[in-house]
C-alpha cells in the first residue's frame, strides 16, 4: 500500500478533511438505508443524497491530494486515527427517525460549513462550495420538509432521539468562524423550535476529531471490505 | 399518501412525456421526490408533477371509434395517392 501523502498542517486543511470525512461517512450511513426506509421514495432519495455526499467528499479529497495515484490508500485505507469524521455521522442511527433527525442536524449545519470554506479565500474551495451548496439546498429541504411533516404527530419520538443526538451536534460547528457558528446555532434551534423540538445547549468547542467513536469500526470495515479480502485488487 | 404522476420534457422542442409515478405526503414533497426519483441524471429540463386525483380519466366508451367513422382514421396516404394518380394522369396527357 502506498503511503498516503498525509501532511495536514493548516486549519483550512483540517477543516477540509473534517468535512470530506464527514461527507464520506454520512454518505455511507445514508446508503445503508437503501431498501429499509419507510417508503420507496425515501429509499431513492437517501441513495441519491448519499451519492451527492460522496461526490462532495471526492472533490474535497482532490484538493488535499491533487496528485493521488492510489486513491484508496489516500482515502479509505487510512488508519481510523487518520480520519477526521465526527461521532454524529459515524453513529449507526436507528431507528429510522433517529437517522432522519441526524440528516436534519447534519445538513442544516453543513450549509454553514460550506459557506465558511468558501470564505477561506481559496479559489478551488470556493468553486467546489458553490456547486455543493446547490445540492445541499435540496438535501436540507428534503430533511427539514420531511421532519416538518412528521414532527407534529410524532414530536415525542423525535424529542427522544434529539436527546441522543444533541450532544453530538457541536462537533459540526467546531472550527467555524464565530459569526458562522452563531448563525448555524440560530438556524438549527430555530427550525427545531418551530417544530416543537428542543435542542438544548450546544457545546461547540473542544471536540476531538482525532479519535473515532465505537460506531466507526463497522463503517471502516465496510469501506475496506474488498481490499481486505484481496489486497491486490484494483478498480 | 397520494400518488403523483411525473412528466418530463427534455431540453428541445419535444413535449412532456410520462416518466412514472410516485407517492408523497403532499405537493411540496412530491416535487422533491420527483427530482430524486426521476431527474437524478438530468433526464429532463422541465417537470410537471400532477396529483393523480386531478387527472381526468376519460370513459373508455368515449374513446371507441365507431365502425362508421373509419374516415376519421385517415392518415393522409389515401389523399396523397389520389393526388399522385391525378398528377400522373395529367402528365401522360401532355
Amino acid at each position: 500500500m502506498a503511503a498516503p501523502p498525509f501532511e495536514i498542517d493548516s486549519d483550512i486543511a483540517e477543516a477540509v478533511l473534517a468535512l470530506a470525512d464527514d461527507e464520506l461517512v454520512i454518505g455511507h450511513r445514508h446508503s445503508e438505508w437503501l431498501g429499509l426506509s419507510p417508503f420507496l421514495e425515501e429509499d431513492l432519495a437517501m441513495a441519491s443524497i448519499a451519492q451527492d455526499e460522496f461526490g462532495h467528499a471526492r472533490a474535497l479529497y482532490a484538493v488535499l491530494w491533487p496528485s493521488w495515484t492510489v486513491r484508496d490508500a489516500c482515502v479509505v485505507q487510512r488508519s481510523p486515527s487518520a480520519f477526521r469524521s465526527c461521532a454524529l455521522v459515524e453513529l449507526d442511527a436507528r431507528p429510522w427517525e433517529q437517522h432522519l433527525l441526524r440528516h436534519v442536524l447534519y445538513d442544516v449545519v453543513e450549509g454553514h460549513r460550506w459557506r465558511s470554506l468558501a470564505a477561506a479565500g481559496l479559489a478551488p474551495l470556493a468553486a467546489i462550495a458553490e456547486r455543493a451548496l446547490l445540492e445541499e439546498g435540496w438535501h436540507r429541504r428534503h430533511a427539514t420538509d420531511l421532519l416538518a411533516r412528521l414532527a407534529p404527530a410524532h414530536g415525542s419520538r423525535f424529542q427522544v432521539q434529539l436527546e441522543v443526538l444533541g450532544p453530538l451536534v457541536g462537533a459540526l460547528m467546531d472550527g467555524l468562524a464565530e459569526s458562522e457558528q452563531r448563525a448555524a446555532q440560530d438556524d438549527l434551534t430555530g427550525i427545531l423550535l418551530s417544530l416543537g423540538l428542543e435542542l438544548g445547549e450546544i457545546q461547540v468547542n473542544g471536540h476531538n476529531r482525532t479519535t473515532r467513536s465505537a460506531a466507526f469500526a463497522d463503517v471502516h470495515r465496510s469501506l475496506t471490505e474488498v481490499i481486505a479480502i484481496d489486497p491486490t485488487a484494483t478498480w | 399518501m397520494p400518488t403523483y404522476e411525473v412528466f418530463l420534457r427534455g431540453d428541445g422542442r419535444d413535449g412532456f412525456t410520462h416518466a412514472g409515478s410516485l407517492q408523497a405526503p403532499d405537493d411540496e414533497m412530491a416535487t422533491l421526490y420527483a427530482r430524486e426519483t426521476y431527474v437524478r441524471r438530468g433526464e429532463g429540463a422541465a417537470a410537471w408533477v400532477v396529483c393523480r386525483d386531478h387527472v381526468l380519466i376519460v370513459d373508455p366508451i368515449d374513446l371507441g371509434v365507431p365502425a362508421q367513422r373509419t374516415h376519421g382514421l385517415n392518415d393522409g396516404r389515401a389523399v396523397a395517392a389520389r393526388r399522385k394518380s391525378r398528377r400522373d394522369a395529367a402528365g401522360s396527357q401532355q
